[in-house]
């Protein structure tokens, strides 16, 4: 079966920052449908690699194709939201600029449980809160590709069942989730792609099964012991 | 269009949001007019100048006093787009850079007109003049360099936003494209002060006027630029 076209995709991507290689000829395809778990030690270039398919990082050499047309969400250490506006007006602001209308805020609200603190100033939030408020940021307007870095780091059980909901609604959104956290979203892989180095040591492939996951991470496992 | 628009228009009430809830550029503007207008005043005074002397020195006290403190608080404005690094979210989001720099245009230059016009009236004030018929003279200058002045900080502001420099860069960076401007503000104003008018063989108000063309042109092409650098 042919593999299906990816929406995102990065091909050997270099990135030195100074002296320092982040990354080496990285390489990653997302398609349709798909959920890839980034898997990788601290300063194995994740992050790094994320902010260069997002367009936030230029690359030393290597290139980023997206498919024409599609809307990308992104998470990553920072929120970027405005940390003086409320929630509301952050998530409004938001759905306006990327077209979604007043709606989808609304929407991203009551998905993400933040109803009970809508009215008040980002920077006045919990780090949880703040980390959903990221979230239904990068997730509004639905977007084709989601590129989210540490999605779980500062969210509770609930939190995370609400990030597995919205990964999950996606449908045939691409969907790169860097993470550490396999416990609680090893579940959602539909793929898993270990990075060392800053070069891809391992990519399990397309549509791998239950097995194929459980492998790829306990590979990923001993590499890191 | 219309969702460029509607775009154009949440980021203008976010932009004027964020003025009000921190008031930075705000505090520094009229505080600084305020401070300077009196300590220039009070100094006028001290040196004994007649009226005739302090009518010609008016345009260019005005007009360094403005510049100066106009383009220190659009490196306050610009802060509060480095704390969470809100303008990498709206470029995420779909908005382009013309989208950006047109509301921060619209709002900053706003701010400086108002600016503008305590200034005048408070230095004249301070000076003694004649404020009434020469400020509604004025209006046309203040407004068309409020506006230069909003582009170059505007877009410069990104340029030196994430350095830590960036509170002397800004102003060091935006002198050599505001000569222009200043020499059009003080030429005008001097027109209309001293010479009781502006007068229509001037070429200072063309000059204004490409000026404001030329920054604007390179605001919405190079602003997007600027921030993704």
């Amino acid at each position: 079966m042919a593999a299906a076209e990816p929406l995102v995709e990065a091909n050997r991507i270099c990135k030195s920052f100074g002296p320092k290689r982040v990354l080496r000829s990285a390489s990653l395809a997302c398609a349709r449908g798909e959920v890839v778990l980034l898997l990788g030690a601290n300063g194995a270039g994740k992050s790094t690699l994320l902010r260069v398919m997002a367009g936030l990082s230029r690359a030393d050499s290597g290139s980023v194709r997206r498919a024409p047309g599609a809307s990308l969400g992104f998470l990553s250490h920072h929120l970027f939201l405005y940390s003086r506006l409320t929630v509301e007006e952050n998530l409004a602001l938001f759905a306006s600029v990327s077209g979604a209308g007043p709606e989808a805020a609304r929407a991203a609200i009551e998905c993400w449980g933040l109803e009970a603190f809508a009215d008040r100033a980002v920077s006045d939030l919990s780090r949880g809160n703040q980390a959903r408020a990221g979230l239904a940021r990068a997730f509004i307007g639905a977007p084709h590709i989601r590129l989210l870095d540490e999605p779980s780091g500062n969210l509770d059980d609930r939190g995370v069942e609400a990030l597995k909901v919205a990964v999950a609604a996606g449908g045939d959104a691409a969907t790169v989730l860097a993470t550490h956290d396999l416990h609680r979203l090893s579940d959602l892989a539909t793929r898993v792609v270990v990075m060392r180095a800053g070069e891809m040591a391992y990519d399990s492939g397309p549509a791998t099964s239950a097995d194929g996951i459980a492998r790829a991470i306990s590979m990923y496992r001993e590499t890191n012991r | 269009m219309r969702l460029w628009l509607t775009a154009l228009g949440a980021l203008i009430i976010k932009e004027l949001r964020l003025e009000a809830r921190g008031k930075e550029a705000v505090t520094m503007l009229f505080c600084n007019a305020i401070l300077a207008c009196a300590l220039v005043g009070v100094g006028t005074s001290s040196a004994f100048l007649d009226k005739a002397t302090t009518t010609r020195i008016y345009p260019m006290l005005l007009w360094i006093l403005f510049l100066l403190s106009a383009s220190a608080s659009a490196v306050r404005a610009h802060e509060q787009e480095l704390e969470g690094r809100g303008l990498e979210g709206l470029l995420l989001a779909g908005a382009s850079g013309a989208q950006m720099f047109l509301s921060k245009l619209i709002v900053m230059s706003a701010l400086f007109f108002a600016h503008f016009l305590v200034l005048a009236l408070v230095l004249g004030v301070a000076l003694d003049q004649d404020a009434p018929p020469t400020f509604v003279a004025m209006i046309g200058a203040g407004l068309g360099s409020s506006t230069a002045l909003a582009s170059v900080t505007v877009l410069l502001s990104a340029v030196a936003g994430t350095s830590r420099l960036r509170g002397v860069l800004l102003p060091l960076l935006s002198l050599p494209l505001l000569f222009p401007v200043f020499f059009c503000g003080v030429e005008m104003t001097s027109q209309v002060v001293v010479g009781g008018g502006l007068d229509p063989a001037s070429p200072w108000p063309l000059i204004l006027v490409c000026a404001n063309a030329l920054y604007l042109v390179l605001g919405i092409n190079l602003f997007e630029a600027a921030v993704r650098e």
